[in-house]
């Protein structure tokens, strides 16, 4: 199970790169080469975009051969070792994702303090906090960072449409 | 004897009151985000860099490497008593340490790993001392083509180091570097990869990158953490005195451990967590008892703390003296220095040399904090543990927030941090390291920069690169670790045709 998620996440990568590197480039179709005596602004752009189209199919070509094979994509991992390996949840990764699309968008229209106030809530109750807690803890991280950010540090803030 | 008087004057200028009171702030946050899981020292320093704004650049500078420093202390906390690592340079010490626990010694072993921290920090810092001020005055004579040498190396070395797929690594460099790219190119002008936007004009700031890939993705991630309560272990001061058996086997661990993780930060890549799988591996082989690891040897637990302290500090000698970062940790570091204006490398030691000894001086200080809050406050650390992901993700998405509107007072800053937050959140599932994309992010223009004034002086013949003997060096160097499994199959098979007549 565990197995199949990281082969999935590695192609889901390796497609999003390969994606990237067409678009870069088709960006970069319009830019000089230039020469090696004289390099120009597009050399760098269409190397690194066609090693990124190139390195994506060789990747998925190298995972899938793996899985074909049936090397543990975990024995084949990097270094950095997760320590966290709980169960998968893409929905509440899914949740968490659209609360902070919510949170970008209120912070136009209610300022920065008040979509905070929300997005603290929001997530608070996602990850299962209920009642007085919720509450004390979004007053208290809102009043923290106004305290903070606003007054002590006099960073300006969006205010939101309203004020 | 001006060294010495530079270090003196940087001792002055750390132990003022204020500068005191920034250290023991810094390095109580830092130890604190390191106890707390699921947030480590990267996230955490990146999401408190707007706090240094208003500071001036010593005070600011103090309080971030008191964090940096600090995150390594508490990682072990959570490795000892939960079984959970505080960050990732302490997943090894979970082997050891919890079985300690289990048998009564947490005490003893949140001793040593703080002892360990501290005696390799040490080693560490006089090193960073005595190494940093020699390489930057050489450095001063680097032209492009060294520079280019330098970076280009540090990323094959670092892909060779991070995964063990080098195409998985490439393409996470080659995509840092894209990101790098997008703005204004400095030697024409033009605008590029902006899709005629005026939001990609300003180019990316790797602040929201890095909040993105190592803040943001742990929160996107919280469901699915795993929440242990902790064991109950007696941390009064008296247990927590390691018995005389413990510390002659952890002294050996504890100094190699030290030196190969400060040898280690040198190397381009995540050496804090590497240096502490090499510290555990090399003590296992050198140890009488090798059966007792990963059934509570000391050793297991005085080696891999030593060496991720190590490391952290040995990670700084690039940063201070080139101006370059290997990893994330001094990358993140690097924008503490670039918000109050000043570029870390050889010309700073010229130009801000009371500001760079005050820093190092404050490292000596904040160390000396550590050990002395570690121990008898071990116990108040130990409660943070409790802290559910409930509680703390909240405020962590707040201050991400923050934090990258506040680089450049953008919400298109915000918008990068959720993008690279998923980002991040796929590539932890994909069990892939994201430190090739952010070292390709941040090393990129000078690579860039670099090769392109390279090719400028060389009149296009890039074969001069070789003919340098610093950057020809390099090169080569880096060649051969890239394609050593190759050049180890070829001997092999050469020598088994040999055997075979």
């Amino acid at each position: 199970m565990m197995s199949h998620t990281i082969f999935r996440a590695r192609i889901i990568t390796a497609l999003l790169l390969f994606v990237a590197g067409l678009v870069v480039l088709w960006e970069a179709s319009d830019l000089p080469l230039g020469t090696l005596n004289r390099i120009r602004a597009g050399f760098f752009p269409t190397v690194f975009g066609v090693l990124m189209v190139i390195l994506s199919v060789l990747m998925i070509v190298r995972e899938s051969w793996s899985r074909k094979k049936g090397v543990d994509p975990k024995n084949d991992a990097a270094v950095d070792t997760d320590s966290d390996e709980g169960p998968v949840n893409l929905k509440g990764a899914a949740i968490i994702s659209g609360i902070f699309v919510l949170y970008v968008l209120m912070i136009d229209l209610l300022g920065f303090l008040a979509a905070s106030f929300v997005g603290t809530v929001a997530l608070g109750y996602v990850l299962g906090l209920k009642n007085w807690r919720l509450i004390v803890l979004s007053v208290g991280t809102v009043l923290t960072i106004w305290l903070i950010f606003d007054i002590w540090l006099d960073l300006s803030l969006p205010r939101g449409m309203w004020l | 004897m001006t060294g010495f008087e530079d270090i003196l004057n940087g001792f002055a200028a750390a132990l003022s009151l204020t500068n005191l009171l920034v250290c023991l702030a810094g390095v109580a946050l830092g130890t604190l985000v390191g106890v707390l899981p699921g947030l480590g020292p990267v996230g955490a320093i990146s999401m408190l860099l707007p706090l240094t704004f208003s500071m001036d650049p010593v005070s600011a500078l103090i309080l971030v490497a008191g964090v940096y420093f600090g995150g390594m202390y508490g990682g072990s906390t959570t490795s000892i008593l939960v079984n959970v690592p505080g960050e990732a340079a302490s997943v090894v010490t979970t082997l050891d340490g919890y079985q300690m626990t289990k048998k009564g010694r947490a005490g003893a072993a949140l001793a040593i790993a703080a002892i360990g921290s501290f005696v390799a920090g040490t080693i560490g810092m006089v090193l960073l001392t005595f190494l940093a001020p020699p390489i930057a005055r050489m450095a001063t004579k680097f032209g492009p083509p060294e520079y280019f040498a330098i970076v280009l190396a540090g990323l094959l070395i670092l892909s060779r180091l991070t995964d063990r797929s080098l195409i998985r690594s490439y393409l996470l460099i080659a995509a840092g570097i894209v990101i790098a790219l997008i703005g204004i190119d400095p030697m024409s002008g033009v605008p590029r990869l902006t899709f005629g936007t005026g939001w990609l004009i300003d180019g990316i700031n790797f602040v929201p990158v890095i909040m993105g890939l190592y803040g943001l993705a742990e929160v996107i991630g919280s469901l699915e953490m795993t929440w242990r309560k902790p064991e109950k272990a007696d941390l009064s001061l008296r247990k927590l005195m390691p018995n005389r058996t413990e510390m002659k086997r952890s002294t050996g661990p504890i100094i190699r451990g030290g030196l190969l993780g400060f040898l280690m930060g040198l190397l381009p890549g995540p050496a804090n967590i590497l240096s502490t799988y090499a510290a555990y591996g090399l003590e296992k082989k050198l140890s009488k008892h090798p059966e007792e690891f990963g059934k509570g040897a000391i050793e297991g637990v005085a080696a891999p703390e030593s060496a991720n302290n190590g490391a952290t500090t040995g990670a700084l000698v690039p940063l201070l003296s080139l101006g370059v970062p290997f990893s994330p940790m001094p990358a993140i570091l690097l924008s503490a220095f670039m918000i109050q204006g000043i570029t870390p490398g050889p010309l700073m030691m010229q130009q801000h040399s009371d500001l760079f000894w005050a820093l190092i001086a404050s490292m000596y200080i904040g160390n000396v904090m550590l050990l002395i809050l570690n121990l008898p406050l071990v116990g108040l650390f130990a409660k943070v543990s409790h802290l559910k992901p409930y509680v703390l993700m909240p405020i962590v998405m707040v201050f991400c927030f923050i934090g990258a509107y506040s680089v450049r007072s953008s919400m298109f800053d915000v918008i990068v941090m959720v993008v690279f937050g998923l980002l991040g959140y796929l590539l932890r599932k994909a069990k892939m390291e994201p430190s090739p994309l952010v070292l390709g992010l941040l090393l990129g223009p000078t690579l860039e920069n670099s090769f392109n004034q390279s090719a400028l002086i060389f009149h296009g013949d890039l074969g001069q690169f070789f003919t340098r003997p610093i950057s020809g060096t390099l090169l080569v160097v880096a060649l051969i670790i890239t394609f050593w499994p190759l050049i180890g199959r070829l001997f092999k098979r050469a020598a088994s045709r040999t055997k075979n007549g």
